[in-house]
Formats: structure tokens, sequence, C-alpha cells
């Protein structure tokens, strides 16, 4: 199976940084959302491609490890790794590194489901979803 | 029938990751979801993976699923009235 992965730099604003002097652990939750982002524009998943098929991709779980700090200045790097499920859902790893010598500042994980019009849990993978995990190879059949 | 029932305390304890628990704790006819096991509408979509890769059952809809869905025996039942593998 493939491995998708899509990469993007991080802009860190000043108002991310908190009274300790490092980036506000909240902050991240956005720096997840832009990377959810790159990953849609680089492999045709976008939440836009979501509502165009008739659907939202609300997240339902988010994870995050705190490693190391991000201070104002640092340009990290954030990997995200889609991570293959049958279920109708779409599930995410998520790495921030230090480009200066690849450390590691956090790691995460999310998981989206899909709802309907109606904001109705969807069971089954919408066929549009399905086909992209074909078209990608991140399915067995 | 029972083996099938036990078999199915199995592959719900691995689809959910719910490795700490043993398939006795699982009861019978509890319910699955909110009181009882506790489940959500989320964990529905991984026992809908799992009656369609291990016994070739594909729910027709969301309110069929919740019915079917209500304790392991009426998994069990259902399972054995429609398993295709």
């Amino acid at each position: 199976m493939k491995e998708l992965k899509a990469s993007k730099q991080l802009e860190i604003r000043f108002s991310e940084v908190d009274s300790m002097g490092v980036v506000w652990h909240g902050s991240y939750m956005l720096y997840f959302e832009d990377a959810r982002e790159a990953f849609g524009a680089k492999y045709g998943l976008s939440y836009m491609s979501y509502i165009e098929h008739g659907y939202f991709a609300p997240i339902v779980e988010q994870s995050f490890q705190y490693k190391k700090p991000i201070r104002y200045g640092m340009c990290p790097r954030i990997d995200i790794i889609y991570h293959p499920t049958e279920a109708a859902k779409i599930v995410f790893d998520y790495e921030i590194r230090d480009p200066e010598d690849e450390s590691l500042i956090a790691t995460g994980h999310s998981v989206q489901v899909f709802m309907d019009q109606d904001y109705q849990l969807v069971w089954d993978n919408p066929p549009f979803y399905l086909a992209w995990k074909q078209r990608w190879e991140v399915i067995d059949n | 029938m029972e083996e099938l029932i036990l078999e199915l305390k199995q592959e719900i304890i691995k689809a959910l990751n719910l490795e700490d628990m043993t398939p006795d704790e699982i009861e019978t006819d509890a319910p699955l979801f909110g009181e009882g096991l506790g489940l959500d509408s989320i964990d529905a979509l991984e026992l809908i993976v799992l009656l369609e890769k291990k016994y070739g059952i594909k729910l027709a809809n969301p309110a069929e699923g919740k019915a079917i869905f209500k304790d392991v025996a009426t998994i069990a039942d259902y399972v054995s009235k429609n398993r295709k593998k």
C-alpha cells in the first residue's frame, strides 16, 4: 500500500506565542488544519471536494503529543500522513519537525467522518471517497 | 451460535482496539451503544467494516444497522441468517 504524505512549512505568528514564550498549545490545532489543506490540495481530497459531493467531513477526534516547544522565529515543518482505513473515516497522523536538526517537536492524530446535508453520520464510504481510495491505492480491493 | 457469539466478541475487541477487555466482559445481551459497552456511532463505522469483511454482509441503511447493533446476541442472530461467508 502506498504512503500518502504531504508537507508544509509553518509560519509562526507572534500572536500564537503565549506568556511562557512558546507557541500556545491551542495553535497546533490550526497547524494541523493547514496540513490537512496541504494534503487535500496535493491529493485532491479537499474540504471543498467534500462539499461538492454533498458531504461534510467534521473532525471527531484529534490528539496531540507535545515533545519540544516551538519558539517565535522557528520555521518548523509539518508532515501529514494518510492512515489507510476501510471504514468511512479519514484518518491522519501528523509530525511537526524542526528542519534545522530534524528533531521531533510534536505528533498528532485525527479522525474525520462524513455527514450528509442533513448532518447525519454516513455509515458507508461515499462513492467519491471510495474512488479516491482506489485511485491512490490505499485500499485492498 | 455460542461459537459465533464468542467469535463476534473477539472481532469487536479487535475492530475497536479494546485489547484490555476479554470476551467474557462483553455481555451477550447488554446494549453495545450508550449504556453497557458504551460504544458510539463512530464505533459503528468499524462494525460495518467487520460485517462486510468477515461475513460478506453489506448493511443497506443506518436505520437497519442501529437495530442490528443492539447487542451481541442480535448481531449473531443477523449474521447467522445473512452471512455470505
